[in-house]
C-alpha cells in the first residue's frame, strides 16, 4: 500500500451489532439483500474511526475493505459495509474478527450494559 | 438509452475475438494486476452471437459492471455516492459481496443506468484509455459511445498497415512515442507555389506566391498501430474551397528524419512523400514549433511537385479534443490555398518571415517530368 494507516485504529473499538439499534435495523435491511449466514454474531465499527492518512473521505469509504483485508489477513468477502445514522460502518462476523486476532468485548458484558439477560443472535433480531 | 436497455436485456453482440482485461485488486497486496481473459467466439470472420438472449444479466455482465464501477471510482474519480444514494449497497455490489439473485438483477439495471449517466460528463477521458473504453463499449454499446462523441476503434482486428510499416521500417515504439509527443497536432505547411507551370525550373525565379496547406498529425490512439497517422489538406491555385485534396498516411521516424508517407484519398491514389529534419532526443518532451524539409507532393493537376517546405505548429492544437479541435481544424482548413508571400506575415511569427522566405526561395518548385536538356547518347 502506498498510503499509511494506524493499525491500532483497525483493531480497537469494535462493538456488537446488538448495541446499536440503528445499525441493527440497517443491517437487517442489508441482510435481506445479502447472502449472510444466520445465527452468527456480528460486530460493527464506523468507517470514520479507521485511521488512514492521505485518502479523501470518498476514497477511504471505497477502499477501506482492502486495508482491513491487509491488516487482518482476512477474505474481503467477510467485510460488509452498512449505512447507519452515524454514517457508514464496517460489519464483520465475530468468528472472522477473532480469527484475525482482534480482541472483542466479552459477550455477556455487552448485554449487561443494556440490561438484557438473554443472548440473542442477529437472526433473532429480525422483525417478524 | 436504447443501447443500455439492449445490454440489460442481453441483446446479442457480434464480435470475432473479444479480449477482456480486468483489473483486479489483490486481497493483500494493493497493486493492480491484470487478468487477461480471451473469449474465442468466432473463426475466420464468422459472426456469432456472443451473449445469451436471456433477460437475466450474466455473470460476465455483472463482472463488467463491477469493473466499470471500480474503474469510475479509481480512475475517473466518480464516487459511488454519485451513482447511488445507497452508497453502502453499491459498494457491496462493486466489491462482489454475496448478494441474493433476485436483488442482483434489480441492482444491475439500476447501477448500469446510473453509471451511464454519471459517465457522460467524463466520457472524453475514455478516448485515450483502451480499458475504460472497452468496459463502456461492453456495457453500453458503440452506438451509445458514438452518440456521446466517442470514436471507437476495433483493436481486435488483424494487424493493420500501420503495424506492418512500423515493423518493416524497424521503428521502435519509443521513437513513435517521441514523434507523437513532439509533433502531434495541426501544422501550417508552406511551400513556394508552383503556379501550375510545367517548364523546367529556373534558379533565378523570384518567389511570389506561397502555397499554404494544413497538416494534422493525429494521436496514436485514434487508430490501430504504433505510428501516428496524418491528414494533409491541400488546395491548388485554381481550386474552389470545396475542392480540397486530402492526403493521408503515416509519420515515420527514420534516424534523423521524420518521413511522411501517404497517398491521395480519391480513386487515383498517387503516393506522396515529405521529409522533415528530426533530432531524436528521448529526454525532450517539448513540442516542436517549426520544421524544415522537402516534399514530393502533387499540384492541382496531380503532377508531382518537389519543393522545400517549412511548417509551423499551431499552438495548443495538440491539447484540444472533440468539438474544440474540430472547430480549429475547420477554421484552419478555410485558410489554405495559394496566397501572396506578403500574406505569410499574418500566418507565422514575424521573426520567422525573412528566414522562411529565404528558405522557400532557395529553389523553385520542380513540377512534373522533363526531358533532359543535353545530348542523349542512347539516341545516336
Amino acid at each position: 500500500m502506498t498510503d499509511s494507516y494506524e493499525p491500532s485504529s483497525f483493531r480497537e473499538g469494535w462493538q456488537a451489532v446488538g448495541l446499536s439499534r440503528d445499525v441493527t435495523l440497517n443491517f437487517q435491511l442489508c441482510m435481506d439483500d445479502l447472502e449472510i449466514p444466520l445465527d452468527v454474531v456480528y460486530y460493527f465499527k464506523p468507517i470514520a474511526t479507521f485511521q488512514i492518512f492521505g485518502l479523501s473521505a470518498d476514497d477511504k469509504f471505497e477502499d477501506i475493505d482492502e486495508y482491513i483485508a491487509e491488516e487482518f489477513g482476512c477474505d474481503p468477502d467477510e467485510i460488509l459495509t452498512v449505512s447507519s445514522e452515524r454514517g457508514p460502518v464496517i460489519v464483520m462476523s465475530e468468528a472472522a474478527l477473532r480469527r484475525c486476532g482482534v480482541k472483542l468485548p466479552r459477550w455477556p458484558e455487552r448485554y449487561q450494559a443494556t440490561k438484557k439477560t438473554k443472548v440473542r443472535t442477529v437472526a433473532s433480531l429480525r422483525p417478524n | 438509452m436504447t443501447a443500455l436497455i439492449a445490454v440489460a436485456s442481453g441483446q446479442k453482440k457480434n464480435v470475432n475475438i473479444l479480449e477482456v482485461q480486468f483489473f483486479a485488486r489483490a486481497k493483500t497486496v494493493r497493486a493492480i494486476i491484470v487478468t487477461k481473459l480471451q473469449f474465442w467466439v468466432g473463426a475466420m470472420g464468422e459472426l456469432v452471437q456472443f451473449r445469451a438472449k436471456s433477460q437475466v444479466p450474466t455473470a460476465v455482465d455483472h463482472l463488467a459492471l463491477r469493473s466499470l464501477l471500480r474503474y469510475m471510482s479509481l480512475i475517473l474519480k466518480i464516487p459511488y455516492k454519485s451513482i447511488s444514494d445507497n452508497d453502502s449497497q453499491i459498494k457491496n455490489y462493486a466489491n462482489n459481496k454475496s448478494i441474493k439473485d433476485r436483488k442482483l438483477q434489480l441492482l444491475f439495471k439500476e447501477y448500469s443506468q446510473a453509471a451511464a449517466e454519471a459517465l457522460v460528463p467524463h466520457i472524453q477521458k475514455l478516448q485515450s484509455d483502451e480499458y475504460g473504453l472497452f468496459l463502456a463499449k461492453y456495457m453500453f454499446g458503440e452506438e451509445w459511445l458514438g452518440q456521446n462523441g466517442v470514436h471507437v476503434v476495433d483493436r481486435s482486428r488483424p494487424p493493420a498497415l500501420n503495424d506492418a510499416l512500423m515493423h518493416w521500417l524497424e521503428v521502435e515504439d519509443t521513437e513513435a512515442v517521441q514523434v507523437e509527443q513532439r509533433y502531434r497536432g495541426l501544422w501550417r505547411v508552406m511551400r513556394a507555389s508552383s503556379a501550375g507551370r510545367r517548364q523546367p525550373p529556373t534558379p533565378e525565379a523570384e518567389l511570389k506566391d506561397i502555397n499554404y496547406s494544413l497538416l494534422n498529425i493525429r494521436p496514436r490512439d485514434l487508430s490501430p498501430g504504433g505510428l501516428c497517422e496524418f491528414r494533409w489538406y491541400y488546395r491548388g491555385r485554381f481550386s474552389e474551397r470545396d475542392e480540397t485534396r486530402v492526403f493521408s498516411g503515416f509519420a515515420v521516424p527514420n534516424i534523423d528524419r521524420l518521413e511522411f508517407f501517404g497517398r491521395l484519398q480519391n480513386r487515383h491514389r498517387p503516393l506522396i512523400l515529405m521529409s522533415w529534419r528530426f533530432t531524436p532526443n528521448a529526454e525532450s518532451i517539448e513540442h516542436t514549433e517549426v520544421a524544415n524539409g522537402i516534399s514530393l507532393s502533387l499540384n492541382s493537376d496531380t503532377a508531382p511537385v518537389a519543393a522545400h517546405i517549412r511548417a509551423f505548429f499551431i499552438p495548443t492544437s495538440d491539447q484540444r479534443e472533440g468539438e474544440a479541435f474540430d472547430q480549429l481544424l475547420d477554421t484552419e482548413r478555410k485558410r489554405i490555398g495559394v496566397h501572396p508571400k506578403e500574406a505569410l506575415k499574418n500566418e507565422i511569427p514575424p521573426e520567422d518571415y525573412e528566414r522562411t522566405i529565404a528558405y522557400l526561395s532557395q529553389h523553385e518548385p520542380m513540377v512534373g517530368f522533363h526531358p533532359s536538356q543535353g545530348h542523349n547518347p542512347m539516341h545516336d
